[in-house]
């Protein structure tokens, strides 16, 4: 059996848990209350019931997800200074949080 | 002034019956007396009177008018951005907190293409956060009104956009779709919103939601304006001064539209559509009115199956958050806007991403990050994709067919504002005509079709890769019957 129908099969009643949606919050780092813990897991809950739907169609995953009437390519450009697009480097980084003498202000990460 | 369009105020500012400044006046001051109530606006621009006063004296010494505006068709045309499109020393806030006080360092690659053909910025719209949602509900700084009902949403998430064109705030909006961002609110709203075809108009400039679904567009009061907009917006041609763009090539765009002849217009219709279920009586009484006046007018309608299309809504809420949970990942409180601070660099990020980003925008990420994460990412991301190529294919056949597809825009009218906030699927059921072209990349107009109980109806027409002029030349005969 794939792993797929699997999944297909542990997932037709999805129940998320708060303790998952705790763990999903820490890999998208973001620190959640408890409240929201409860009613996140109930909505992201229903959201997963709802798309599983997909798994009926039969579609391999191998295929290419490439949309291949696209004309594909690297937008490149000149190594030139490009001073419409970036009109003044100062601006870029005041629009960091925190700046200083010009550079973008980040905290110690090496003790 | 009301109906107002481009070419009539090109003509009304070349006879000296109108200035760009009296029409910049004329909006400014609607905004003063409505936008309090309907909150289209975050921002009217300080500068819009002096710029209009520059393309008023350009045009006065210009002794060849007709030669001018060829150059510059929106010459003192006043125009609203959505806040997710950047302009050079404008705020630029998504409508988030995290992006309050954010001071945009540099133009959008359409907003240097619309300032270059003369238009005047004269505001920033109110937007579901980072374009997140379907009824402006989610925006941090307050709900866009329906200017038809105040009770009720503009939808979204350009509804401040639609709303500002709706409430004669502005003669021409631009907004971002990604789901129907741009053509639900303009059905909610009475005006015309184009879904250019994926690809065809730059997105550098735009706030990344989805990259594989997003596209800037306009919201007018008329095809034709939108027909005008587009021409402008569309390409990564030079316009002097663009740089940077990610947009099709007119060649590339040109190769994009297959051969088939397509003079004598045939429409589609898609039986399967209404057994979807959840369909207002009302708008599938206006659609069937709609295809009657076709026939009428003597054009063919054939039906078409799409088998897969009661999956669109399933693959986008898949698809959509996955490139959602990627692209929002830039928003750390090191790079841009606001942050709050914690005792590590860790905390710095979960508590500025907790605490600043909006509920709707969390739900997402954490969507995206599970359908991403190992284990399920072949059952969902991968799946979700293979179904998006079936569905590619079904369309391009569909095209061999007919060449263009009519749905209703919206299963409903305007809903009540509050009423489905606390049931997502509900929410997001108003996608469900409108994610499709989105999945395939086509591109989809809206137009005003008609009311029911006073609230605005709109009909939505798909055409294949590259064929905008379908939409306009079928849509203009639209306005002439409907």
């Amino acid at each position: 059996m794939a792993l797929s129908q699997i999944f297909a099969i542990i997932e037709n009643n999805m129940e998320i848990t708060p303790a998952e949606i705790e763990k999903l919050a820490s890999l998208s780092r973001m620190k959640i209350s408890d409240a929201e813990k409860a009613s996140f897991a109930k909505e992201i809950g229903s959201i997963l019931n709802y798309v599983n739907q997909i798994k009926e169609v039969v579609a391999d995953t191998k295929r290419s997800t490439t949309p291949s009437d696209y004309p594909h390519r690297n937008v490149m450009r000149e190594d030139v200074s490009n001073r419409e697009v970036l009109e003044n480097p100062a601006d870029v980084v005041a629009s960091a949080p925190a700046s200083q003498d010009g550079f973008v202000k980040v905290k110690k990460i090496l003790n | 002034m009301q109906n107002l369009t481009i070419e009539k105020a090109q003509e009304m500012m070349n006879s000296g019956e109108l200035t760009s400044e009296k029409l910049v006046n004329y909006y400014i001051e609607n905004i003063k007396s409505k936008n309090k109530d309907i909150y289209a606006y975050l921002e009217v621009f300080d500068d819009a009177l002096d710029m209009a006063k520059l393309a008023d004296k350009e045009r006065a010494s210009s002794n060849d008018k007709v030669a001018l505006l060829k150059q510059k068709p929106l010459l003192g045309i006043p125009c609203a951005v959505k806040d997710n499109i950047v302009i050079a020393g404008k705020i630029a806030s998504a409508s988030s907190k995290i992006l309050e006080k954010y001071v945009a360092p540099h133009n959008a690659a359409v907003i240097i293409k619309l300032r270059d053909a003369g238009a005047i910025f004269i505001g920033r719209t109110n937007m579901d956060e980072f374009a997140m949602g379907g009824s402006t509900e989610n925006s941090a700084f307050g709900v866009t009104k329906n200017p038809i009902d105040l009770t009720r949403v503009a939808g979204g998430s350009s509804g401040g956009s639609a709303a500002a064109v709706a409430m004669d705030g502005a003669l021409i909006a631009l907004g971002s779709d990604t789901g129907g961002s741009i053509r639900q609110p303009a059905s909610y709203c009475g005006v015309v919103g184009l879904k250019p075809t994926y690809g065809s108009v730059s997105r550098h400039g735009l706030m990344a939601m989805g990259s594989s679904l997003d596209v800037i567009g306009p919201i007018t009061n008329s095809v034709r304006d939108a027909e005008i907009v587009f021409n402008i917006i569309k390409g990564d041609e030079k316009t002097g001064s663009v740089h940077d763009s990610n947009a099709l090539t007119n060649s590339e765009y040109e190769k994009l539209k297959n051969d088939k002849d397509r003079s004598k217009i045939k429409i589609g219709v898609i039986p399967e559509l209404f057994n979807i279920g959840g369909i207002d009586e009302e708008v599938i009484k206006n659609f069937n009115s709609s295809i009657e006046k076709f026939k009428n007018a003597g054009y063919e309608i054939v039906d078409v199956s799409l088998p897969l299309l009661k999956y669109s809504l399933a693959v986008y809420y898949v698809v959509m958050p996955a490139e959602v949970s990627s692209n929002m990942g830039r928003f750390d409180g090191v790079k841009f806007g606001s942050k709050i601070e914690g005792a590590s660099l860790l905390e710095d990020y979960l508590k500025t991403r907790g605490e600043l980003l909006g509920k709707e925008v969390r739900r997402r990420i954490m969507l995206g990050t599970y359908v991403l994460s190992s284990g399920y990412h072949d059952a969902y991301y991968n799946k979700a994709n293979s179904v998006r190529d079936l569905l590619r294919a079904d369309f391009k056949k569909a095209f061999e067919k007919v060449d263009v597809i009519l749905t209703p825009t919206v299963p409903s009218p305007a809903f009540k504002i509050g009423q489905n906030s606390d049931d997502p699927i509900k929410m997001y059921l108003e996608d469900i005509f409108t994610v499709t072209a989105n999945l395939v990349g086509v591109p989809a107009i809206s137009i005003p079709s008609g009311k029911a109980d006073g609230l605005p109806l709109g009909l939505q027409f798909m055409a294949p890769h590259a064929r905008e002029d379908i939409l306009f030349t079928l849509g203009k005969k639209f306005e002439e019957i409907r």
